[in-house]
Formats: C-alpha cells, sequence, structure tokens
C-alpha cells in the first residue's frame, strides 16, 4: 500500500509539471505598440523619431505661447489685452515680476518638455548607429543627416533652455536603469555650451544643404553656432560663422514686398522653421491657439482686442512712419486704433461646417538671414570694424527701406539692438537679444537693479515644488530665491 | 470491495463534496434533545448529508423530514456538536446533542485547501447568505459594509452598477495622476482579489479595457451566493502570490441538492427616493440675498448699475424660481425577480437559477438591469471520480445619463447652476430633457463564465484534481447624438467594444493522512495557468449622414476615427500548501508559491511568496478544558509575502507613442512618456504581512470575540510617480522604492444576548476596524513631495509618517475684523499679503496664517522653500470603520438593524467652496453673480463693513464682496472647508414573517416568507454635506457624485 502511494504519488507530480506551461507562453510581448528593443532598426522609424523631435519642441515652444512670453513679452514689445490677467506681473509694469504667473507655471517654470526633445536626440543619436546604412532608403547621406539633425536639435534645445532659465542640468546620454537614476545638479553655462557646440562641430560634417527649410541643414548649424558664440560674446568666431552662413549663398533677402513670405513656409531667407502650415489630413501640425495672440478682427473674425497682445506702443516707439517695412509688419485692428502684429496672418477656415474653426497656417521661423547680417554686424561691431558694423546694418534697413544709419560708437550699437528689435520683433528674439548686448538697465532701469543683473535676475524661476521632487540636488535662480 | 470503496468516499466525502448514492426515500420524524439538562431543542438544523434538503426543529424539538433509506441525516444546533446519524431504513429517529461550544466545522477554501474554522490560522471571515440576500443592491461587495472587520467599503457613488472602493486592511496604492480625464476613483484605491467558484478575477485588470465602464461583478446575482470568505492576513493571501496582498474574496455559489425538485420564487419590488439635497434657495429669497450682498458692499456709484436679472423682478424672464437640481433628480422603482429549481439523484445533482433584477436610478436617465442564468452541476462518474460544472451568463444593461463622468453625473456641473431666475422655456426642458431621449446610448455587459473540476481519488488519502474555466466579458457602448442637438448641428456616432477573455486551469493534487490518530497532514500540490486576453475596438464619427442611420455608417473619411487594441497576459505559478495538528490543538499551516507572471521584467519573471501561520487551541489544555464558561480559546499568529501584479499587461516594455503627430506630414515616434524605459527588474509589488490574533468564545457560545492585530507593509509599489525631468519623462511607472504601512486591529464580537431557551431571541454583531495607513519611507532620502488633488484644490502632501492623500493647505483662522487685526511687517511697515504680494489684506479678509513668517501668504510656494504656507492639514482615510448588526427573533417575526460606521475622517465640502466663488464677478456681475446659484446665506455672519464697525464685532465668515478683489478665497487650499467625515448610518432594517402551520404543507409549500426592507436610512453626522459617506476617495465632496438613493422594498419568497 505505502509503496503504491508513492508510486501514484511520483506519477502524479510528474504529469502535473508536464502538463502545461512553457516558458515562451510566459514572454508575451507588446502587439499593440512598438518598443525600444524592435524600434531601432530601419531607417523610416528613424525619420519618425526625428519628426517626433520636431514636434515634442513645436509643441514645447506652443506651450501658453512660452515661446514668445520668452522672447516677446519680457521684452516689452507687447501690450496685454484684458484677458491675459494673468501675464500682468510678467510686463514692464510691474517690473518684470516673472514670479507671479498664475495658470503658467507649468510652462515659465518648468523646463521638462525640453527634456523630452533632449532624451529624444539621446535615443536617436545612440541608436542610429547601430543601424546598417542599407536600412536607410537614402543610405549614408541619409542616415548622416538623421543624425546630424538630432545633434543640431539637441544643441539647439539646450542653447534656448539656458538662455531662458540660465544653468541647465546637463545630461549627455539617455538613462536606462529607471531605479537608479542619479540626482543631478545644475551644470554650468559655459559647459553646457561647449556640448552645444561639439554637437554642433558633429552636425557640420553630417549635414548639407538639401533638406527642406522645416528640418535642419548645415546653413542651420551655422547659424545656430554663429548665436551661440556671440552669447558666449566670443564675436570673433561669431563673426566666422555668420560669414559661412553668408558666403554660402543659400539665403537671400526676400524684398519687402514679399516680406510677409518670410513666414509662410520655405521663404529664400529662412534658415530653418518649425512646420505649422495647415494640414488636412493631420490636425496636429497647425494651430488655432498660437499666433492667433496677435491677431484680432477683421483677419480674425469677431476676434476682440482684449484677447491679443497688442503691438500699439512698440510701432510707435520704435517705428518711423515712413518706412516700408511698418506696412508689411502692423495692421489697425477693426477697433479702429489698436496696432496688430501682421507677421502671421494666414488664417484659415478650413471646416466648411463650422464657421467658428479657424488656424493660423505660418511657420514659426527660427532662424532667418536678416538676423544673422545683425549679428555680424553686431560681432564686427565688438571686433573694432564699425564700418563693416555699418554695412550689414544697412543691408538691412535697405531692405526695410529706411534710410541708411551713419552713427557710430554706442550710438551705432544701440541702433543695431533697435534694429534687431523692429526686424524681429514678435519672432521670439528679443529678450535674448537684449541680455546678450547687455542692454537691459539701458531700457528698463526701474525693473534690473545692478543686484538683479547681478543676480542674474533676467532668468525665470524653476517651480520648485514640481521640479526638486525627485532631485533634491536642483537650486533655485539666485535672484528667485528671496524675491517675489 | 463495494463496501471498501464506499467507507473510503465516506472518509473523503466531507472535503469532496461527492455524491453518493441515494435509493428509495423515506419520511422520518424524530425529536432532538440537548445532552446537558436533557430538554429538547427547537430550531435545530436538521439535513440530508450531500444533499439540500434540510428542515429544522419545532418549538417542541420535533422535525420531519424526507430521505432515502440509507442517507445519513446531520443535527447541527449553535453550541452544541453537530452529529451525523445514519438512517438505516428507520422512519424514527431521536438524538440527543451534545454540547459543545467547539464544533467549529465550518469548511471555508483556503488557497486550494479546504479547512475547518476551528483549525483555520488565518484572518477569515465568513458571511453567510442569510445575511445578505434579498437585500436590494446591484452586487454583493457594498453589503459587506458594516459587516465584516478589517475591510472599508465607502459608497462614493450610489449610481447602481458602478464599482465603489473597496480595501482591505488598508489603501496600498498611490494613483499618480487623480485629473486625468477618464479616472476611475474606485482604481485610486487598492482593490482585493476575488475568487467566484474557484476563478480567480481582477477587477482592476477587468476594467483595464472596460468599454461600459459597469462593475463586473454586479453581474453576479446576490440570491445565488451561498458564501463569502473574506480572507485578510498572509496565511491566506500568500497562496495567492503575486495578486494577493490586497485580501482575498472567496465567494461559493449555491449548490444543487439531493432529492425531488425545489422550487424558489423570490420577488420584491419597491421605490428608490429622490435624494435630500444641499439646500438652495430661490426665486424671492434668492433675488433678496443677492441684493443684500450688493448693498452692503457696494458703493453708490457701484448700486447704480445692478444687473437687469436682479431689479426686474416682473420680467418673466427672470422671475422664476427653478430649482435646476429638480430637472435631474428624481425617485425610481425598484424590483428583483428570482426562480431557482434544485434536485438530485445518485449520478447528478444541480442547480438553476433565473434572476431579472431592475433598479431604477434616482439621476434621470441612468439605471441598472441584469438578467444572469446560473447552473450548478455534479455529477458522479463513477465510485472514485466526480465531476462538477457551473455555467453562469449574464447581461447587465446600464443607463449612464448625460453626465461626463462620475463626479458629474448632469450635464449641469453642480458647482456652477444657473440662477433660479432663469426662466426655462420649453426648448430648454427639450433640451434637458429632450437629450435624454433623443440621445442613444447602449451600454452593456455580457458575461458568461465555464468552470469545471474533476476530482480523482488516486489511492486513499490522495486526490487529484483538475480545474478548469473559461469567462469572458463582452462590454457594447452603442451611442448617437442627432445633428438637432448639437450647437452646430453635426451628428456623432461611436461605437465602443471589448472583450475580456480569461482561460484557467490547475492541477491539483491534495495527500491526507493521519498517523497515530493525533497527527493529522494534509499536503496539496498545485501547477496552475491563467491566460488573459483583452481585446477592444472603438470607432466614432462624425456628420453621419442622415437621422436615421444611428451607427457609424457613411461618415465622410475625414470625420472618421478608430483604434482597435490587443492585450494578453498569462501567469504559471506553482503552489505548496501544508498543514499539521497534533489533536487538532497545535496546528501549523505553511504555503509557498511562485509566480512567473509575463507582466514582469525578463530578469525578474518569477515572484516567491512563503507564508506560515500558528495556531494554538488553550482551551483544549488540560489546565483550561475544565472551564465552563470558555467555550474556545485559540490563538494564532501568521506572517507572509504577497504581491500586486502591475495593472499594465505590457509593464516592463517601453513602448512607444506612434502617431499621435505628424511634422511636416511624418508621423511621428517617440517613447510614451509614462513608461518609456525598458524594465528588465519589474516585478511585483512587494507586501509582507504580520497578524496576530485570538478567538475567545465564552459562555457556550454566547459571546464570541475574535481580535488580530496587524503589520502589513507594502514595499516597492509599482506606481506612475513623478521622475526626474531630465530624464525626459516627469512621470515613471516602475517599482517606486517607498514603502506603506498599514497597521491597525481587526474586532469582531457576536453575542447572543438572551438565554437560548428565550422565546425571544436576539443577536449583536459587532464589528470595528481600526487603521493607520502612513508612508514609512520615501525615495530620495524621505524626501516629502507634493501631487495635485482632482480638480487642483488643496495639495496632496506625501511625507514621512503622513498618509496616503493627506492634504496640504493653508491655515484659516477667521477673519480678520478690523486694521488693527492685520499684522504688520516689521521691516517694511506693510500689512501683510497674499498671493506673492498682489492683494494686501483689508479688514474682511480671511485670516491665513503665514507659516513662513514672510509676510504673504499663498498656497503656492515661495521660490525658495517648496512648503511656503502649507501645513499637513487633513485626512481622507477613515481611522475606524464598521458596523453593528441586531438581529431580533420571536415566534415568527424577524427584525435586524444593520448600522455602518466611519470614524476619523477629514473632508472637504468643495461644492460650497465653489458655491460661495460664484460671489465673484470676474468683472462680469451680471452673469456671473447674478446669473448663478449662490448657497443659502441666511445662516452665514459674514463680514460686512456696517457690523464692522462696531469694534468688538468677530466675524463668523470673510467678506462675500462681489465687488470687492478675488483671490479665489473660498477655493480650498485653505482649511476654511475641512469638515469631519465622522458618520454613523442606519443603513438597513428588515422586518420578515415566516409561515408556518399545516396549510403550508396542504398547498405543497415548503416554506414562505415576507419581509420589508429599508436601506440607507439616516445618517448621524456633523458635516454639512448631504452624506458623509459620499465623498470620494481622497475626501472631496464635490456635489457631482451619484447620491445614495434610499430603498424601501417589499418582497416574498416561496419555496415549493
Amino acid at each position: 500500500m505505502k509503496r503504491n502511494t508513492k508510486k501514484y504519488l511520483l506519477i502524479s507530480l510528474l504529469a502535473l509539471t508536464g502538463l502545461v506551461g512553457c516558458k515562451k507562453e510566459i514572454n508575451l510581448e507588446p502587439e499593440n505598440a512598438t518598443y525600444d528593443q524592435v524600434f531601432w532598426v530601419s531607417g523610416p522609424n528613424v525619420e519618425k523619431a526625428t519628426a517626433g523631435a520636431y514636434s515634442l519642441l513645436r509643441d514645447a515652444f506652443r506651450a501658453d505661447r512660452s515661446y514668445f512670453i520668452f522672447g516677446d513679452l519680457a521684452a516689452n514689445n507687447f501690450k496685454l489685452g484684458g484677458d491675459y490677467w494673468n501675464y500682468t506681473a510678467l510686463v514692464k509694469d510691474q517690473n518684470f515680476n516673472f514670479n507671479y504667473a498664475p495658470y503658467l507655471e507649468g510652462s515659465v517654470y518648468d523646463w521638462s518638455r525640453f527634456y523630452k526633445i533632449i532624451n529624444q536626440c539621446h535615443l536617436i543619436i545612440e541608436n542610429i548607429k547601430n543601424i546598417p546604412d542599407s536600412k536607410f532608403t537614402g543610405g549614408r547621406a541619409q542616415k548622416n543627416r538623421l543624425e546630424g539633425e538630432a545633434r543640431f536639435l539637441r544643441a539647439y534645445t539646450y542653447f534656448y533652455i539656458s538662455r531662458v532659465w540660465g544653468d541647465v542640468i546637463l545630461t549627455t546620454e539617455s538613462f536606462k536603469d529607471p531605479l537608479n537614476i542619479p540626482a543631478l545638479p545644475r551644470t554650468e553655462e559655459a559647459k553646457t555650451l561647449d556640448f552645444c557646440l561639439k554637437d554642433l562641430t558633429a552636425a557640420t560634417s553630417l549635414l548639407d544643404y538639401s533638406q527642406p527649410k522645416t528640418h535642419a541643414s548645415k546653413g542651420s548649424v551655422l547659424s545656430l553656432t554663429a548665436n551661440i558664440y556671440a552669447w558666449k560674446h566670443d564675436y570673433v568666431k561669431t563673426q566666422l560663422y555668420c560669414d559661412s552662413v553668408i558666403t554660402s549663398n543659400r539665403y537671400q533677402l526676400e524684398t519687402v514686398a514679399d516680406y510677409n513670405k518670410i513666414w509662410a513656409g520655405n521663404s529664400k531667407e529662412s534658415i530653418v522653421e518649425l512646420n505649422m502650415l495647415y494640414d488636412a489630413v493631420s490636425s496636429t501640425e497647425s494651430s488655432g491657439g498660437f499666433f492667433n495672440v496677435f491677431l484680432s478682427d477683421p483677419f480674425i473674425k469677431d476676434r476682440g482686442t482684449n484677447s491679443i497682445w497688442n503691438a500699439t506702443d512698440i510701432a510707435d516707439e520704435l517705428f518711423a512712419d515712413t518706412e516700408t517695412r511698418y506696412d508689411h509688419t502692423f495692421a489697425t485692428a477693426s477697433d479702429g486704433n489698436t496696432i496688430l502684429l501682421t507677421k502671421y496672418l494666414n488664417v484659415n477656415y478650413y471646416d466648411p461646417n463650422d464657421a467658428t474653426k479657424y488656424v493660423v497656417s505660418n511657420n514659426l521661423v527660427l532662424e532667418r538671414l536678416a538676423d544673422i547680417y545683425l549679428l555680424r554686424a553686431e560681432a564686427r561691431f565688438k571686433n573694432n570694424n564699425q564700418a563693416g558694423a555699418l554695412t550689414d546694418l544697412n543691408f538691412v534697413r535697405q531692405r526695410a527701406q529706411l534710410a541708411d544709419f551713419s552713427g557710430a560708437g554706442e550710438d551705432l550699437f544701440n541702433e543695431i539692438l533697435d534694429e534687431r528689435r523692429r526686424e524681429l520683433l514678435g519672432e521670439g528674439y528679443t529678450a535674448y537679444d537684449i541680455i546678450r548686448m547687455g542692454k537691459l538697465q539701458y531700457l528698463f532701469p526701474d525693473a534690473y537693479s545692478n543686484q538683479r543683473i547681478a543676480q542674474k535676475g533676467y532668468y525665470w524661476p524653476l517651480n520648485m515644488r514640481t521640479l526638486a521632487k525627485q532631485n533634491p540636488l536642483l537650486t533655485q535662480n539666485e535672484w528667485w530665491k528671496g524675491h517675489f | 470491495m463495494t463496501k471498501f470503496y464506499t467507507r473510503r468516499i465516506g472518509i473523503l466525502a466531507v472535503f469532496l463534496l461527492v455524491v453518493t448514492s441515494v435509493s428509495a426515500q423515506l419520511k422520518i420524524t424524530g425529536v432532538v434533545k440537548g445532552s446537558d439538562d436533557g430538554s429538547t431543542l427547537p430550531g435545530v438544523s436538521v439535513k440530508v448529508k450531500r444533499s439540500s434538503a434540510a428542515t429544522s426543529t419545532d418549538e417542541k424539538g420535533r422535525f420531519s423530514i424526507t430521505a432515502a433509506k440509507d442517507a445519513v441525516l446531520i443535527f447541527s444546533y449553535v453550541g452544541y456538536k453537530a452529529r451525523e446519524v445514519e438512517v438505516s431504513g428507520r422512519a424514527e429517529i431521536n438524538v440527543t446533542l451534545t454540547a459543545d461550544s467547539k464544533a467549529l466545522t465550518d469548511v471555508i477554501v483556503v488557497g486550494y485547501q479546504k479547512q475547518t474554522t476551528r483549525k483555520a490560522t488565518g484572518a477569515i471571515q465568513v458571511v453567510n447568505a442569510e445575511q445578505i440576500q434579498n437585500l436590494p443592491s446591484p452586487s454583493f461587495e457594498s453589503l459587506l459594509q458594516g459587516r465584516v472587520s478589517g475591510i472599508n467599503i465607502q459608497t462614493f457613488s450610489g449610481e447602481p452598477g458602478v464599482r465603489n472602493t473597496f480595501t482591505v486592511r488598508g489603501n496600498s496604492t498611490i494613483s499618480g495622476n487623480l485629473n486625468s480625464d477618464d479616472l476611475d476613483l474606485a482604481r485610486t484605491m487598492s482593490t482585493p482579489l476575488f475568487i467566484i467558484d474557484g476563478i480567480p478575477l481582477s477587477v482592476t485588470d477587468l476594467e483595464g479595457s472596460s468599454a461600459t465602464g459597469s462593475n463586473y461583478l454586479a453581474g453576479i446575482n446576490v440570491n445565488d451566493i451561498e458564501s463569502i470568505v473574506v480572507q485578510k492576513d498572509a496565511a491566506a493571501t500568500a497562496v495567492w502570490g503575486s495578486r494577493g496582498a490586497n485580501g482575498v474574496i472567496v465567494i461559493k455559489t449555491k449548490k444543487g441538492a439531493t432529492g425531488k425538485p425545489v422550487v424558489r420564487l423570490s420577488y420584491y419590488t419597491g421605490l428608490t427616493e429622490r435624494p435630500q439635497l444641499q439646500r438652495t434657495v430661490a426665486g424671492a429669497e434668492e433675488r433678496q440675498q443677492k441684493l443684500d450682498l450688493l448693498r452692503q458692499y457696494g458703493t453708490y456709484d457701484q448700486l447704480a448699475s445692478i444687473p437687469q436679472m436682479l431689479t426686474d423682478s416682473i420680467n418673466p424672464s427672470f422671475n422664476n424660481a427653478t430649482d435646476w437640481q429638480d430637472l435631474f433628480y428624481k425617485s425610481g422603482r425598484i424590483s428583483n425577480y428570482d426562480v431557482n429549481v434544485s434536485a438530485g439523484n445518485e449520478l447528478l445533482n444541480y442547480r438553476l437559477s433565473m434572476n431579472y433584477y431592475d433598479e431604477d436610478g434616482i439621476v434621470r436617465s441612468t439605471g441598472f438591469k441584469r438578467y444572469s442564468f446560473r447552473g450548478n452541476f455534479d455529477f458522479k462518474l463513477s465510485s472514485k471520480v466526480n465531476t462538477n460544472m457551473i455555467l453562469a451568463a449574464s447581461r447587465m444593461d446600464r443607463k449612464r445619463g448625460l453626465g461626463r463622468n462620475r463626479d458629474e453625473i448632469v450635464p449641469v456641473s453642480a458647482a456652477a447652476m444657473p440662477s433660479s431666475f432663469v426662466k426655462l422655456t420649453d426648448q430648454d426642458y427639450d433640451f434637458y430633457y429632450g437629450q435624454y431621449d433623443k440621445i442613444k446610448d447602449q451600454n452593456q455587459s455580457d458575461q458568461f463564465s465555464l468552470y469545471s473540476q474533476t476530482n480523482v481519488d488516486i489511492v486513499k488519502g490522495l486526490q487529484y484534481s483538475f480545474q478548469g474555466s473559461l469567462s469572458g466579458n463582452l462590454e457594447n457602448r452603442d451611442r448617437f447624438q442627432p445633428s438637432e442637438l448639437d450647437a452646430n448641428g453635426v451628428s456623432y456616432a461611436s461605437s465602443n467594444k471589448s472583450n475580456y477573455f480569461s482561460y484557467y486551469l490547475a492541477n491539483v493534487l491534495t495527500f491526507t493522512k493521519t498517523i497515530n490518530k493525533d497527527h493529522n497532514f494534509n499536503i496539496v500540490g498545485i501547477q496552475s495557468y491563467q491566460f488573459d486576453q483583452r481585446r477592444k475596438t472603438f470607432v466614432e464619427g462624425y456628420n453621419v449622414p442622415t437621422d436615421n442611420i444611428q451607427v457609424v455608417q457613411g461618415v465622410p473619411q475625414k470625420d472618421l476615427s478608430g483604434y482597435s487594441d490587443l492585450g494578453k497576459a498569462a501567469l504559471l505559478s506553482f503552489t505548496g500548501q501544508f498543514s499539521y495538528d497534533y489533536k487538532s490543538k497545535y496546528i501549523v499551516n505553511a504555503s509557498y508559491r511562485a509566480d512567473a507572471s509575463s507582466r514582469f521584467g525578463k530578469d525578474t519573471k518569477w515572484g516567491y511568496f512563503p507564508a506560515v501561520s500558528l495556531a494554538w487551541i488553550a482551551s483544549d489544555e488540560s489546565f483550561l478544558k475544565n472551564l465552563e464558561w470558555l467555550s474556545l480559546f485559540k490563538v494564532r499568529g501568521s506572517y507572509g509575502l504577497s504581491g500586486t501584479l502591475p495593472d499594465d499587461f505590457y509593464a516592463p516594455y517601453n513602448v512607444w507613442d506612434v502617431g499621435s503627430s505628424t511634422y511636416d506630414g511624418i508621423v511621428t515616434a517617440y517613447p510614451s512618456f509614462t513608461k518609456p524605459i525598458t524594465q528588465p527588474d519589474l516585478t511585483w509589488n512587494k507586501s509582507d504581512q504580520l497578524n496576530v490574533g485570538a478567538d475567545i468564545y465564552l459562555f457556550k457560545n454566547r459571546l464570541n470575540i475574535s481580535a488580530d492585530f496587524y503589520r502589513k507593509q507594502t514595499k516597492n509599489p509599482i506606481l506612475t510617480f513623478p521622475f526626474p525631468s531630465y530624464t525626459g519623462y516627469s512621470q515613471v511607472s516602475y517599482n517606486v522604492p517607498l514603502k506603506i504601512l498599514n497597521e491597525g486591529i481587526d474586532l469582531q464580537i457576536q453575542s447572543r444576548n438572551l438565554s437560548p431557551e428565550s422565546k425571544l431571541q436576539w443577536t449583536t454583531n459587532l464589528n470595528v476596524s481600526y487603521n493607520k495607513n502612513r508612508l514609512a519611507s520615501l525615495p530620495d532620502g524621505n524626501k516629502s513631495f507634493y501631487m495635485d488633488s482632482r480638480g487642483y484644490n488643496q495639495s496632496l502632501y506625501f511625507t514621512v509618517g503622513g498618509p496616503v492623500y493627506g492634504w496640504a493647505q493653508m491655515l484659516y483662522q477667521g477673519v480678520y475684523n478690523n486694521t488693527g487685526q492685520i499684522p504688520v511687517n516689521p521691516l517694511t511697515g506693510k500689512y501683510i499679503t497674499y498671493f506673492k504680494g498682489n492683494y494686501v489684506v483689508k479688514p474682511g479678509f480671511p485670516a491665513w496664517k503665514d507659516v513662513n513668517g514672510d509676510y504673504d501668504v499663498w498656497s503656492d510656494e515661495d521660490k525658495g522653500a517648496a512648503d511656503g504656507d502649507l501645513r499637513p492639514s487633513g485626512d481622507p482615510n477613515p481611522k475606524f470603520t464598521g458596523g453593528i448588526y441586531n438581529e431580533f427573533n420571536y415566534k415568527n417575526w424577524s427584525f435586524s438593524v444593520l448600522g455602518t460606521f466611519t470614524l476619523g475622517r477629514d473632508i472637504i465640502n468643495n461644492l460650497k467652496a465653489n458655491q460661495y466663488a460664484n460671489v465673484f464677478n470676474f468683472g462680469n456681475l451680471a452673469e456671473n453673480f447674478a446669473g448663478q446659484r449662490l448657497p443659502d446665506l441666511s445662516q452665514v455672519d459674514y463680514w460686512t463693513p456696517q457690523k464692522a464697525t462696531n469694534p468688538n464685532y468677530s466675524a463668523g465668515f470673510p467678506a462675500l464682496n462681489p465687488y470687492g478683489s478675488n483671490f479665489y478665497q473660498f477655493l480650498p487650499f485653505s482649511t476654511l472647508w475641512n469638515e469631519s467625515g465622522d458618520y454613523f448610518k442606519i443603513k438597513t432594517i428588515t422586518l420578515g414573517y415566516t409561515f408556518r402551520g399545516n396549510w403550508l404543507t396542504k398547498a405543497k409549500i415548503k416554506s414562505a416568507r415576507v419581509y420589508g426592507i429599508m436601506d440607507n436610512i439616516y445618517n448621524f453626522q456633523s458635516a454639512t454635506v448631504p452624506d458623509a459617506e459620499l465623498v470620494t476617495p481622497q475626501g472631496e465632496y464635490t456635489g457631482g457624485a451619484y447620491p445614495i438613493p434610499k430603498k424601501y422594498t417589499f418582497g416574498l419568497e416561496i419555496t415549493f
């Protein structure tokens, strides 16, 4: 009996273990999504990832229209309509008190969305080398271009956030182990910019001029390099890179008659731009809620001037009525006295069923030739070549059909600044130009005390409650520690 | 040979529920007496073994039952040892029962092992069918409220057919984003594993792809349930390994009986009552109240332009007293029909049941219907082999109304209901009522399950059993909205289908052995495999060509969108259970489980879950045995590990988000921002639990006390959690290195308050659960952090020692009555400010505490220090929950009352907060102030300049100045609206009458009973919310939740 029991027990146990359950059955892979291990196998996938990086950058800029908050509102370029009560502390009347921005905390105090782009670029750069050239429709050349674009975007993003928040947290590769993410302190600016320049050097040899304007090209890399050197106040290098952009002969200023073509997509003057043109198939390309901040009725039906940022004061203060550029930059709203910025004017009522739905179908130009000429004027001035500076300045003024400027010394430098303010108004540049050219106190003496300049109070504060949650080493920008 | 086997089966029968032979029937009568004083015993249960035939003795201890000649009768009575008597052809059997308190022979299933309650070592509580049957509820879980200790069920939505929270021994889940659009609040708390007739079911998995949002458990007819066993500690939950950490609820449905067919009919019907809502003022009263506010605060100039809506009281557009709540709430009807048949013979027994349940919602166009069928079959295939089969199918039809989600069940926001002046035109009524009629919204869930178990007796003491099941849940939601109901004339149709299939197989080998009479061994080895698959198809389109087409057909390409989804998960497990006892006095149980889940990372496929538990029945020791008053004294202890699986089937994979947008015409791809990193080490939520308990039964079981102390640690839970954003991801689902601790006491006291001889019987059942929920450690060196509450009102503050979902708010300290009370910054000489210096404090402002001493108070941080002026201020997790149940039986009458309670909980009245916020006009006095509903202010002593002229005035409430500064001062980021969430609720009262007498027999009726039930009767509470139970798991009353209806039902049941 006992022996029988044992025998049965043994047989049963064997049967039991053999019945069901294979290794295979517990290793189930997603069938409803792609993932790292299977994604990085082909050129078209890398193209999708690159498109992802661009679209993340586009989203990041559109978030609360922060692109224009940082670049233009902080430079007093626009006056706020009544709907923007929560922006009022940010502008000149409240001495640019960046520390009170109800409902905007998620965008203006938080750089997280830019790290999505940086990480995406890390992933592309790390993985693309393991994909054979033959897997790219354009072979080796296309593979290089895609890597070059990722390097450009990474450098562009780091440079952008450095100009908004000051020292950033520099990550040079993607994180792989979720349980061991090191706490990281902020990196000094010079190190970050060096990293950007290294990327750009690599990108120069990877890219050519064959890309459409909505993607990075060799020209955009050179322009960005010039801009970074200017930010570092290395004007010799700035001039050098401006030269190479200009002498490449790939770009020309549009005539003033065609001024608005600059933002209509693929202009002669544009070096690189983010695509935001209306696409009937995809609703994510264009937006009704971004450029419309500058437009009221008659351009957007029934949109009142309370809902916009107007250019009434700046048009009056900076522009001469005589310049032809004025007519292409501004228009009067239906109320008869509010001046509107009209660079982004292609309002598209795309839905025949709904007369209230529209998008503003313009591209966001990130770099263009006029900027490079003015940047070279600035560099030449700093490199003691005032004559050269005047030539470049007047080249841009001539297009605007403004009389040539002939001043010298600080007057000339201030005029370069003012010309930048005019030419690039509403394009997200001015605030950084003023910082770089050291003119904050000159323009806004009430807001910018010596102490505020010394403590870099022109950078934006960080949302410590959100960002410091998982990073005990994060520190607040000096000026904002004690001020509200 | 036959005899040999019969005897062997007899031994095994207790465990195997084998059907044995039944031959000719015989009517047996007799008298049952007690051995202690020899008196006859009324109410003794007499059952035929392995059959459902049963009766009980009358007042004189007499019984009469029909059974086979060779049947075995089981006599059982509380306080006496059950006795089995072989009929052996006798027509009269007189029995004497021995008084024995220790007769705890109820068999419960722990994991795959059957244990008697006496020998059970874990913290387990059984709820029997009688306690919950016929109670008017779509599903059984809410009926456990107050009846079981250690669990917390809070009905935060009274909507029929949706799931509410059900936590066992405290919450161990943190929901990473409470503001996501489709959040189901029931999922923000941990949920136990349900084992329904042997099939393990994760309701959270099932909900993961749900198209209907209906509660899966509502597909089970409450009256089909035989017993519910709540298993709380590791002794029972570790056997379920990677799924057991949040408790295990084992549901057994009723089985067939042996003998002639028995038909039972049961019917009840009644009313669901329109709820008591927040009091509002309407018409002239509202106008007066608003004008008062304007007059008290307005300047001469301001008063010159009072909105027409307020002044023009004879204008028919504005002279109404519309009660907006009236539009949406109503009374309804509730009915339940049950029919079941059971019968059996020596080869087969069965029970078939059919049910129709119909509950009208108390919100227009909501409601719940269920049609269900269940068949339980037992077959005897040979003397060694028996098999059973359970078939169940049900359909749930749940109307969802026009609300946007479970927080907002009516189409008008509860907080921003329009003023009563507004005239509702016929079109308006059409809009509000018509929408209900013309919108199509079919929301249906179909469930089926097949379960079969075959037992084979291999040799004596060794049994093999094979279990297999297939269960499916098919859900459809089809919607259509005609063009006339859309402002832009765009029609809409959608179809949402989801299905969930779960396959389950188990091989179980059980070995039982007794050595030298005293050493009892039981060993169970199990191998099991479960495979779950969910699919979903969703398609929607705008501009459906005509309103006659009410599906997605003929929709222009550009208005059409859709997707499908597929997910699979598998779980392979090996389990061993071992139990040993010496003389049923010293008991050891141990179990070990290994789970390999497809949801774990590739390097951590296997999880291992040991548990050990001990019990000592001290009252069996010689030194206690003679104590007359001590019926049972048992001490128990257990320790073990269990886990929780990730909700996400593909949790370890960093899936990519492809095609959510395009750039320059190219489809984009980037890592999904919630699970972006491949996690080869992803593993279960680790929980370990220590339990120490005792059962003390006194005075011949007239007073039974069970108490358990526990400490449950949940480590490294898989949560969607804030992540260092420089990685590119701000939230990631991973094993977050934190620890949640739940410690508490479960206490259960049962007493029979009157002597067994008394004609009036009174039993009391008290359940009390104490739980302390806290965070024991946090990532990054225990760094505290904040999260947004739902609706971004108060902040949620996570700190070591604090609870999950605890709040941080600014501290409201009353009102600044006059300038003298306002603090002045000695450095600047300026008054204290609010909101980063933007509002200089004036008399009438709420006084908020300046915690960080910077002479500015704001809910957002001072940018230098994260905490700013916030302080931990409330805990929505209740400290004590439980219930008290009293039952009285007198002759044919029975009467019972159930009260439930929750104590030590903080809640916030968000509705009130939002209504007060309507005072402010945002530059638009007419629309916001005049046009929206205000709360009743008649009892509110709000600050006014007039009252403040008295230097001794102390305001009860800040200024309600429609012209004043609006800095959201009435939103609940301050403690102004915090209230005590304590309540005691008279939950259920039942009055029943059982018919007895000869006429029943003549009418061939076995038994008949009528009863009336009142449900959700009255709340004792201090909170101003309508029902202190009806708040979210995070403690907020938003006013938009579905009220808990009062139900009044009357029913009868007859057995033929």
